[in-house]
């Protein structure tokens, strides 16, 4: 397959001709980046397929109104953090009856997932990670696993740049600490 | 260079010591000094970048020399046997992407950024930093297409679509329309019957019972109440309640001296 920059296929896009074309382009070059950004946050497979494909569904539709103000991959990952976000609300909202928090359900989902092939260090590692408030968590996820730049992160985001270093800060001092609790 | 570097005293190969593949060859300190002359190098880097212009130069030897000029009169000799390996240009077989090099220095500062950053936190520092989740590698070869078939295929009509096509056919359209109009109808008229023309704020407007219910009211000192009162508005009022009770004294007063007891009692 050949590789086109974001430019080429957006203008591949445009063109009715070419259009599914560019589209499943465009999937094929953003899909693996986008389900781990995903995946981080919802955790599950099956919730991170869903999501993934809702995120290109949202794309399809607003994709002729996008004005590439922001790059193309900074575009999607908003997308893609907002229908995460989104999503795990829709699904706390419909377990009010648990009297377990969302955290909690995202750990135990994280302990009876077949794949997750990490080791026990690993899982302590999610496990703190999943303790975090919900901005701090993909702040953490982006920076520690990702190694997204901040200015990067800032756009995605919509956050400045001196938040999210704060934020990348106390998500990783809270990290460690939990570590330092559940690793002795 | 000596062929026994993995091999200790006794004899034995060291375990966990890197073996040379055969027929390839190195510096005995080639990975020692590595990450010296990386910084080293990197140390160049950030020196230049002071100066903008000069950095913004592609570093490059403006100066040439006739072809194999470096070769000595050996290779060359060598070289005679093979022509067509002495006609082939010396050169690197394989190419890299454009800008690999420049952007090379750049990633290994942000990398090194990241680990420094990293340092402050010892623990999280030491553990491997790997993606411990996992995934068919086959859901990928299918995404594109999953998703195709939700965008493109037709679909179903929900529930509350199907029941208003079930029933809200051109003929239940206008009877829903003229219901409606009805309706609005009904409202609009016993709205105007109250009298309440909307524009009036004063508590001449209001009802006896209105007044004396409201709370707000209730809670208003003398003054309030007062500001409040629309004096026109409740003169108009009171005069037009006065000259009614005098035309009804009027018409008594006519009716007593004109009218027979007799005629009153059979009207009655």
């Amino acid at each position: 397959m050949e590789h086109y920059s974001d430019e080429e296929l957006l203008q591949q896009f445009r063109n009715e001709s070419s259009r599914n074309y560019a589209f499943s382009l465009i999937v094929n070059k953003y899909q693996k980046k986008l389900y781990w950004h995903i995946r981080k946050i919802v955790i599950d497979h099956d919730d991170t397929d869903d999501v993934l494909q809702n995120t290109f569904i949202k794309t399809w539709k607003g994709l002729d109104n996008f004005k590439e103000e922001s790059q193309l991959y900074t575009w999607l990952y908003r997308i893609a953090t907002n229908e995460a976000l989104g999503f795990l609300r829709q699904k706390s909202r419909s377990k009010t009856f648990s009297i377990h928090p969302i955290e909690y359900q995202l750990s135990k989902s994280l302990e009876s997932d077949t794949y997750f092939k990490g080791d026990e260090i690993q899982m302590k590692l999610q496990k703190a990670i999943l303790t975090l408030p919900e901005k701090q968590r993909i702040v953490f996820n982006m920076r520690y696993y990702d190694e997204t730049p901040y200015e990067e992160m800032s756009e995605i985001l919509e956050t400045s740049v001196g938040a999210l270093k704060a934020s990348y800060h106390h998500a990783a001092k809270k990290v460690e600490e939990y570590l330092v609790v559940h690793c002795s | 260079m000596s062929e026994d570097t993995n091999i200790n005293k006794d004899g034995e190969e060291n375990p966990g010591r890197f073996r040379k593949p055969e027929g390839f060859d190195f510096p005995e300190d080639y990975f020692n000094s590595f990450s010296s002359r990386l910084f080293k190098k990197l140390g160049s880097e950030n020196e230049l970048a002071e100066f903008k212009l000069l950095a913004a130069l592609p570093k490059i030897h403006p100066f040439v020399v006739p072809d194999n000029y470096f070769l000595t009169l050996e290779h060359k000799t060598e070289l005679a046997a093979y022509p067509g390996l002495a006609s082939v240009k010396p050169g690197y077989p394989v190419e890299v992407e454009a800008g690999y090099f420049e952007k090379l220095a750049q990633s290994l500062q942000y990398k090194i950024a990241l680990a420094e950053e990293l340092k402050e936190y010892g623990r999280l520092a030491a553990i491997e930093k790997v993606n411990p989740f996992d995934v068919e590698e086959a859901y990928f070869d299918t995404l594109t297409s999953a998703i195709q078939d939700r965008l493109f295929a037709p679909q179903a009509p929900g529930l509350v679509e199907r029941l208003l096509e079930l029933f809200f056919t051109r003929k239940t359209a206008y009877a829903f329309g003229a219901v409606a109009l009805l309706g609005f109808s009904i409202m609009y008229f016993n709205r105007a019957d109250t009298g309440n023309t909307g524009t009036c704020t004063t508590l001449a407007c209001l009802e006896k019972n209105e007044i004396v219910n409201s709370a707000e009211i209730k809670n208003m000192d003398e003054e309030t109440l007062i500001e409040l009162i629309d004096v026109r508005a409740l003169s108009d009022s009171l005069n037009t309640h006065q000259q009614a009770k005098e035309l009804r004294k009027e018409q008594e007063d006519y009716l007593m001296e004109n009218v027979d007891a007799n005629n009153l009692i059979d009207e009655l």
